[in-house]
């Protein structure tokens, strides 16, 4: 089983999470459970309702959408992370084809601990305003180039 | 009265010490305004006549902004008190000169004299506001400020009217007014100091806080940019200009008059004295008992055309008969009218202009369109009673004239003001505050009710909003249709306007809402009909409670319970309250809110049980509800119960208003709970927040009591609750000896974190190192923060927050300039400590000057571990711990078995982990890596 603190070191290399400071990572280390898989165990489906994000600890899980592969995560990756602020259905599904450890937040856990600590948003929130403020560069970047051309 | 003067006299507790202070201050530097007044006058007029007057005008002109400007610029860089001190000093030596000077008999000390009496009346009056902008927050100011106002005017007329007297009846000799003045000003000095040590906690040395709207570096041009692109604000620079000079021509026709009635100094002084004091008070009554009639019935269009169609009547009635009761008649009309119905009328064109545009935009009318005119009108008085030589009957002339491009610009500007009220009311960007000030005014109120029958929504609910205020407005048939819109926003909107305005409404209309979908509006319903005057109420109210819907009954219930008299309130008994608990189904949710809301009014020991048992329903909306009416109680019995429901977030909300509803009866317990370890850290973490919301001296020294003691997860909230107080009561004493023990001890532990992470710093070895190094580093951050609230409990809390933005900010001028700022502000002891850390030279400089200051030096990484295990940060502890490894230092095991009983369940974990890791009794090793 994982300490809390051991939680924290997997936990500080979510992205949405880079901004929340580590003792509050600590809060959510708290509510997050660890959870065992063997290989070939579908952890959600496609189009199933989004009620958690997962945390690779160990072993590497497929993300595939209509049999198509999007991707494979390991070590260290999150899946789902969207699901803790949204209501839409999973867009992919994740099969274990390794056996696999994982670290699962709940949404519901999660809007909970908001409440209570509310620099867990603006973490969350200076993230997002860090990816817009880049989005919003790179457009700037792409518009001045092809006018140039 | 009391409504006449309610706006007036809100002076609340705390506050009136220091509102007496500066009432007795504002109200004695109109006073000397007044002496000097009438002397500057009679002395220039019986030496040099009003022919040489336009030259005075164009002197004003040319020196009051340049002295303006020079002032705001060293209020920037003095203390303020140190600045009013040194100008009022300054004030008094010159008034001495000039008592000295004046008997010399000299032609330029007369003009001197005069443009010095100007100034000092521009000084004097822009002086005052400062220091009240600076003693009194925004919200304080909006209640205070009528009243201080009423000071200035009282002084006015006090001034005028002592000045004649005492010339006229006791013979003192018009230059000895100046001595009078020399002594009010040294009071006011005095006035000023008192002030100041009233206020205690505030730094009276701070410079004048330099706002970010201030343009100061924009040119001439730059500034009236703005006001050329809009036509509003042309048409009401083109009304000041016409004003300035109007009166300005005005102003030199009865100076003329009044010399040649009285041609000897004492009695030009003491008429002139009388003639100020008087008007003075005339102003006073209008603004108090016509202004606001006068808008409510013609309107902004009216207030703006009062004073030019008043100075047309009375320059023509100068015309044909010149003579002094016509001068008096004219120049009274424009003083009394110029500063209440024209100034309002005035006031009231700039509301529908935007804010951002309105604050770059009016200080440069203000203060620049009007010195511009007062030369101009110079001029053309010289023009036209020199070159021209037009006599003073003949100048009513070129009054009316100018008068009548006045009224142009008024009537264009009405039109105007109209268009962008309705532009502004559909994009919503009126300031509510500013425009329930004015809310009578007759061309806003038409507009709103215009608004009321759009389509939008949105726009209705926020005409209603602004209406309900209105005073002297038949709303009913407007309002009254709106019950049946299809918004329920709406519709509860319109009901409360009614209520608001006390309207009697049909009961058949009101009780056809009792059915409502929205149980609000249902509910307002009710509380209209439980007003209505209309039938036997007390039966109607009767059948309410035995009506067959309990959604009905519930509602009549809750207003029994809150608006009606105790006789009413008998009509609800325990068997009606069980009956209506009993509901379920649908509506029995909404039935037990409205119950649980009305078992809060009611307040009966013997209905005690069923406020707790509702705090336990299922539904969070009762439980709710009912914790709310457990506050209203203030039962002593609920209070364990509403702090245990601080630990729920559903709840935490209402709970603490709850425990704020028992005021300071509660604070022992409050204080009991916040030291106490064993309580949920999640209710202790809340109770500084109740303690904001009861905001007396006990809940402030309660909270500085506690800063030092209480464990470093609670000190944030603790500071954050002080922050609070400080801003919404400044009236609170904060003790500067204990924040500033408070401040020095944060400081010691930012030292400390800075030795313990330089010996972390390089090379980063391994992932535990690494976050227990962006664990300190976040420390860090944090106790700057911490430090600044500190802070802003000793200074100005705006002043410190915009230097802590400035000095978190990853712009290096924008840090620069906060450093500046607070260099300027903070007193030698606090700079010392904190220096070093907001302007470090290097890491190992900021080392050296901790080590200098507390005199800790931590050298090894041993000692740094001890440190951080020992410390009272729960989260340190933790990853302190994480980083030991194999072999471990013998010093350092004790520490390890010692937080095995560590009372934060983090650090237990981590200890444990840790001492299975190292004594190799299977952990496995970190993998993380």
């Amino acid at each position: 089983m994982l300490t809390t603190i051991e939680k924290v070191m997997f936990l500080q290399n979510v992205e949405v999470f880079g901004e929340v400071s580590t003792e509050h990572l600590a809060y959510l280390a708290a509510i997050a459970e660890e959870v065992s898989v063997v290989s070939g165990t579908t952890i959600y489906r496609e189009q199933d309702a989004s009620d958690a994000m997962y945390l690779v600890v160990d072993g590497r899980v497929r993300l595939h959408r209509e049999g198509m592969e999007v991707a494979v995560a390991g070590p260290k990756e999150a899946l789902g992370v969207w699901a803790l602020f949204d209501d839409e259905p999973r867009v992919v599904t994740a099969l274990a084809i390794e056996d696999t450890r994982l670290l699962r937040i709940d949404k519901e856990d999660f809007i909970d601990l908001l409440s209570d600590h509310v620099e867990i948003i603006r973490g969350v929130l200076m993230t997002l305003v860090k990816r817009l403020r880049g989005l919003a560069g790179r457009v700037g970047v792409e518009q001045t180039a092809r006018s140039a051309t | 009265m009391r409504r006449l003067f309610g706006s007036f006299i809100d002076i609340r507790k705390g506050e009136r010490a220091l509102t007496a202070l500066m009432f007795s201050y504002y109200y004695l530097a109109l006073v000397t305004n007044y002496f000097l007044k009438p002397a500057r006058d009679s002395l220039f007029l019986t030496r040099l006549g009003a022919q040489r007057l336009p030259l005075t005008f164009i002197l004003i002109a040319v020196i009051v902004l340049p002295v303006t400007i020079f002032y705001i610029r060293a209020s920037r860089s003095f203390g303020l008190v140190r600045l009013i001190n040194a100008t009022t000093a300054v004030l008094i030596v010159n008034l001495v000169l000039f008592r000295w000077l004046i008997p010399l008999d000299q032609t330029w000390v007369y003009y001197a004299f005069y443009v010095w009496v100007s100034i000092y009346g521009v000084l004097i009056t822009s002086q005052f506001w400062l220091c009240a902008n600076t003693v009194f927050n925004p919200a304080q100011a909006k209640r205070l400020f009528p009243l201080l106002n009423v000071g200035g005017i009282l002084g006015a007329t006090t001034g005028g009217e002592v000045t004649s007297l005492i010339v006229q009846r006791f013979g003192v000799h018009t230059e000895n007014l100046l001595f009078f003045g020399v002594g009010f000003l040294a009071v006011c000095i005095g006035l000023l100091n008192a002030v100041w040590s009233l206020r205690g906690t505030a730094d009276p040395e701070r410079p004048v806080p330099v706002y970010t709207e201030e343009r100061g570096q924009e040119t001439l041009r730059q500034l009236f940019n703005p006001i050329r692109r809009s036509r509003q604000l042309m048409f009401i620079v083109g009304i000041i200009s016409t004003m300035v000079m109007v009166t300005s021509f005005v102003d030199f026709q009865f100076k003329t008059i009044s010399l040649a009635a009285f041609p000897t100094k004492a009695a030009l002084t003491a008429f002139l004295g009388q003639f100020y004091g008087r008007v003075g008070l005339v102003t006073l009554l209008v603004q108090l008992l016509l202004t606001s009639r006068f808008l409510r019935v013609l309107g902004v269009g009216g207030a703006i055309l009062f004073l030019p169609g008043s100075l047309v009547l009375g320059s023509a009635a100068m015309f044909i008969a010149p003579g002094l009761w016509t001068g008096v008649v004219l120049r009274g009309a424009d003083q009394t009218f110029r500063y209440s119905i024209n100034k309002t009328g005035l006031e009231l064109l700039f509301l529908p202009v935007p804010l951002d545009l309105k604050k770059r935009t009016k200080v440069v009318i203000d203060v620049f369109v009007d010195q511009w005119a007062q030369g101009v009108s110079g001029v053309l008085l010289l023009l036209f009673t020199g070159a021209l030589g037009l006599s003073t009957r003949s100048l009513s002339l070129v009054v009316i004239a100018l008068a009548a491009v006045w009224v142009v610009f008024a009537l264009r500007v009405r039109q105007e003001y109209v268009n962008a009220f309705r532009k502004a009311l559909e994009r919503r960007e009126i300031d509510l505050g500013e425009i329930r000030m004015s809310i009578g005014e007759a061309s806003t109120v038409n507009t709103l009710l215009a608004a009321l029958s759009s389509q939008n929504e949105r726009q209705v609910v926020y005409a209603l909003d602004l209406l309900a205020s209105a005073q002297g407005v038949d709303l009913l048939p407007s309002v009254q249709p709106l019950l049946a819109h299809r918004s329920a926003e709406v519709r509860l909107k319109a009901l409360r306007t009614l209520h608001t305005q006390e309207l009697e409404v049909a009961v058949a209309d009101l009780e056809r809402l009792l059915n409502d979908d929205d149980p609000e509006v249902s509910l307002e319903a009710m509380s209209l009909l439980c007003r209505q005057t209309e039938g036997d109420r007390l039966r109607r109210l009767r059948g309410y409670l035995e009506h067959q819907d309990p959604q009905v009954q519930s509602a009549a219930v809750v207003c029994i319970a809150e608006h009606r008299a105790p006789e009413e309130r008998r009509l609800v008994d325990e068997k009606m309250i069980q009956s209506l608990l009993s509901r379920d189904g649908r509506d029995g949710e909404r039935v037990r809110v409205q119950v649980a809301r009305a078992l809060g009014a009611l307040n009966l020991p013997n209905l005690r049980t069923y406020v707790m048992r509702l705090m336990e329903d299922p539904s969070p909306v009762v439980a709710s509800r009912a914790i709310q009416s457990a506050g209203q109680t203030q039962d002593r019995l609920f209070v364990p119960i509403l702090l245990a429901k601080l630990a729920d977030h559903q709840h935490r909300a209402n709970a603490r208003r709850a425990l704020a509803a028992f005021g300071p009866r509660v604070l022992g317990t409050l204080r009991d709970y916040l030291i106490d370890e064993t309580v949920d850290l999640a209710i202790r973490r809340d109770v500084p927040r109740v303690l904001r919301a009861i905001p007396t001296q006990e809940s402030v020294d309660l909270l500085l009591d506690h800063i030092e003691r209480v464990p470093r997860s609670l000190k944030y909230p603790v500071v954050k609750a002080l922050n609070t107080l400080r801003v919404q009561y400044p009236a609170l004493r904060i003790d500067p000896n204990a924040v500033n023990r408070a401040l020095i001890d944060e400081a010691r532990t930012y030292y400390e974190i800075v030795q313990v992470r330089s010996l972390y710093r390089d090379p980063p070895d391994g992932p535990a190192i690494a976050l227990l190094n962006r664990a300190l580093a976040e420390k860090q951050q944090e106790q700057v923060e911490l430090m600044f609230r500190l802070l802003g409990l000793q200074y100005p809390p705006r002043d410190i927050y915009h230097a802590y933005q400035g000095m978190i900010s990853q712009n290096q001028a924008v840090r620069a300039s906060a450093l500046e700022f607070l260099d300027n502000v903070l007193r030698n002891e606090a700079k010392r400590y904190l220096f070093p850390i907001l302007d470090p030279v290097s890491v190992d400089d900021t080392i050296h000057k901790g080590q200098e200051l507390f005199g800790q030096r931590i050298e090894r990484r041993e000692q740094a571990l001890a440190c951080l295990i020992h410390g009272h940060d729960a989260w340190l502890r933790a990853c302190a711990l994480y980083t030991i490894t194999r072999p471990v230092p013998t010093e350092i095991v004790p520490l390890i078995e010692e937080a095995r009983h560590d009372p934060d369940p983090v650090v237990r974990e981590t200890a444990s982990m840790v001492l299975s890791d190292v004594s190799g009794q299977g952990h496995p090793p970190l993998t993380t890596d």
